[in-house]
């Protein structure tokens, strides 16, 4: 081996270090592996996030950009906490465009980290109800594993990121390793007991989520700022640049390199293996080889399909592990932007101090036990409620004094109903690389195609509806539906184009996340998914992640 | 609130259906390329802004820089499609006001009146569009937010469920 390519050669290779990357790195370094991470993105170090401090008032525009700036950012724009606060945590659609065959926003973190500093931070379990229902209604490829599979690594998971939240004993949303949840406010209180008492088979509990209510591996708590979206200074909710990444820093075993986009990884014909992967270094454009013995891709579910698809050889002419046809089927996300909302003038006087993070959450119930829809799987709800001040007065009538005094007033209490949609696995749904178009790196333009069904519309007119019905039961007035046209992708749970599966014939990946052909490189972020249930996702990419590479040094071991 | 936001307000409060017609009088044409308004209309805006925000034991708009923020609101964050929308509404609204001959040499509780009239009328569009932009200025500066709630950076802690004599000032960071 030269000294070039020692100096690339590692035990390990990681690509992407956001919420599956950042485990990677850290399970793989702390098993004492040399470990490279590449990201895509800028260097980012807790706790120096931009902004994570600014005050109102050093924000230029009210925390908006102007119309050159947003140049920039036409599908980051549409992101649900999009400001200049936060702005530059997002790619530039500019230095990162694709092709939409249909509408497809593909939201994507721009540093060290990624998304982990974007996310909502709601973490879920997979149920047996979940990873059996591929199987059971036919949509979909059967999971290769059962909650039996992945129990150990979920209580890994929640006893290093930290949760706090509410357990209910259902059966399709398994209990979880809690810390004890923020107290509710009263609008909370009152619409638990008014829905409680009248709904057998519905819980309001409280959100469970990577938020610390108590100091936890030297993170947090948190401080109740409201300002998660700018990255935590504090550690208040768990994040790679605030969890994995120092942990595996402190092994003495990790490189970060960022400002590197993998173009593809590079398969040893001889060995049958991948012996390491290319990059093209987003700063000087110039291309590199890093070598390792075991790769790790977790640039997201389309960035890590594209890397598949990009990484074609005499053995795997359409991407690699792609002997099927089926890398890059099968994309799909939630549906969201259903559901209702209304106004608790019962709690007119009660008020509240601080933001607490975590929202109310009404597990799935629809298709659940005795109950049967004219559509398939189901949703959840995230369940909203705050006193709005000075924005209230966009919609208020009033000039003057009186007018001016009333801003700075509680509004009413505002108690919303959002529901978060499971949509089937469909085939038709894909993506691929243009064979003619290039991005600024030279890398070809990947062309996204996904539409979602009739089964997610009839779901989301039920969401809809039966969110006004939850909240006039609970007493709420003035109570409305929305129910916006759904577009892929803005869930931000992108999930499917390199699925798992037991039968090589049908799927990417096997039961260990490593792709059946290529068994020393796996895959665990969204891409990954034979299906996704209505439960935040990421806390399933963190366990498999964590199964996964355990699985993979285990096996390496044994030669 | 993201210009989309914005613009999605604009759209729901009906602006584009309010476009007045005919009344675009020459004073209101722009002079310099660094600034959305003229100096005539920027003293017409001041007034208006005033108006809506006058100074109490609070700074007044014009105290708290809002003139200047929808100055450069509109110059830079507005699209230029809405831009000329708001030129044209603002063009109608001043000659309404002229039309009523209501005096522009100071804020005044006629034209607060009308301003609470118009509202409700043909010009609610024009006036709630231009109260969002208001408040947004109004509610970036530093004294302000100061004066009008309990601003607290890092509360520390949440308290769930307390009366308003606990509370005080309303919680804003």
């Amino acid at each position: 081996m030269s000294k070039g390519t020692e100096q690339h050669t590692y035990d390990a290779i990681v690509v992407g270090s956001g919420i599956s990357g950042g485990w990677a790195a850290k399970e793989f370094c702390e098993k004492g592996l040399k470990t490279l991470l590449l990201e895509r993105g800028n260097e980012m170090i807790h706790p120096n996030y931009p902004n994570a401090l600014s005050a109102p008032w050093e924000l230029d525009y009210n925390n908006e950009l102007t119309v050159k700036e947003l140049e920039d950012y036409p599908i980051q724009q549409k992101a649900w906490e999009f400001g200049r606060d936060n702005h530059k945590l997002y790619v530039k659609d500019t230095n990162w465009p694709y092709i939409q065959k249909n509408p497809f926003y593909w939201f994507r973190g721009n540093q060290v980290g990624g998304k982990s500093l974007l996310w909502n931070r709601n973490c879920y379990r997979y149920s047996e109800l979940d990873f059996e229902a591929n199987l059971k209604d036919g949509h979909g490829n059967d999971w290769p594993i059962r909650y039996a599979d992945i129990k150990p690594w979920y209580d890994y998971v929640e006893r290093f990121v930290g949760l706090s939240g509410e357990n209910c004993e259902l059966p399709s949303l398994p209990d979880q390793i809690l810390m004890p949840p923020f107290e509710m406010n009263f609008v909370e209180k009152e619409v638990k007991k008014r829905i409680e008492s009248q709904y057998k088979n519905i819980k309001y509990i409280q959100a469970r989520a990577a938020v610390l209510t108590q100091a936890h591996n030297g993170r947090g708590p948190c401080q109740a700022r409201n300002q998660c979206r700018r990255g935590c200074p504090y550690g208040g909710y768990y994040s790679s640049n605030s969890g994995a990444i120092p942990a595996a820093l402190a092994t003495g075993n990790l490189t970060i390199r960022p400002h590197s986009a993998v173009e593809s990884v590079i398969f040893d014909s001889s060995s049958r293996t991948a012996k390491g992967v290319r990059i093209v270094d987003t700063q000087t454009k110039e291309s590199t080889e890093f070598y390792g013995k075991l790769i790790s891709i977790n640039a997201s579910a389309v960035a890590s399909t594209a890397i598949l698809l990009n990484s074609t050889s005499s053995d795997f002419p359409d991407g690699l592990g792609n002997t099927n046809g089926v890398l890059g089927h099968y994309l799909n996300d939630h549906s969201d932007s259903t559901g209702a909302f209304g106004i608790a003038e019962f709690a007119a006087d009660h008020y509240s101090f601080g933001q607490k993070p975590n929202p109310m959450y009404i597990p799935r119930f629809r298709n659940v036990g005795e109950d049967k829809q004219d559509f398939l799987r189901g949703y959840a709800y995230e369940c909203f409620s705050e006193r709005k001040t000075w924005k209230k007065g966009f919609g208020q009538d009033g000039i003057g004094l009186d007018f001016k005094k009333s801003l700075s007033e509680a509004g009413p209490w505002e108690v919303g109903f959002w529901a978060i949609c499971e949509s089937l696995p469909n085939k038709d749904n894909k993506m691929t690389l243009s064979k003619t178009e290039k991005d600024p790196l030279g890398i070809p333009k990947i062309e996204i195609d996904v539409k979602f069904d009739e089964n997610t519309r009839k779901m989301r007119i039920d969401a809809a509806e039966k969110a006004k019905e939850l909240l006039e039961s609970a007493g709420m007035k003035h109570v409305g539906t929305y129910n916006e046209d759904p577009i892929p992708g803005k869930t931000i749970h992108e999930y499917g184009s390199a699925r798992m599966g037991n039968d090589p014939k049908e799927s990417i990946l096997n039961k260990w996340n490593q792709i059946h052909d290529c068994k020393n490189v796996i895959v665990t972020d969204g891409a990954c998914l034979p299906s996704s249930p209505c439960q935040n996702p990421s806390l399933t990419y963190m366990a498999l992640t964590a199964r996964a590479v355990n699985h993979l040094i285990e096996e390496s071991k044994k030669g | 609130m993201t210009r989309r936001k914005y613009i999605e307000i604009l759209l729901q409060t009906g602006f584009v259906a309010a476009l007045p017609g005919e009344g675009f009088s020459k004073v209101f044409l722009k002079g310099n390329s660094d600034y959305f308004f003229e100096k005539t209309q920027f003293k017409a805006l001041e007034i208006l802004c005033q108006t809506i925000i006058p100074k109490s034991e609070t700074p007044g708009a014009i105290d708290a820089g809002v003139p200047h923020f929808v100055d450069m609101y509109l110059k830079n964050v507005v699209s230029p499609e809405n831009q000329k929308l708001f030129e044209k509404m603002f063009a109608g609204y001043l000659t309404h006001l002229q039309n009523l001959k209501i005096s522009f040499i100071k804020t005044s509780k006629v034209l607060t009146a009308q301003m609470e009239k118009d509202e409700k009328g043909e010009h609610r569009q024009f006036i709630k569009g231009l109260k969002v932009m208001v408040l947004k200025g109004y509610f970036m500066n530093e004294k302000a937010i100061r004066q009008s709630f309990q601003y607290v950076a890092v509360p520390g802690n949440y308290r769930a469920d307390i009366s308003k004599k606990e509370l005080g000032k309303m919680w804003i960071n």
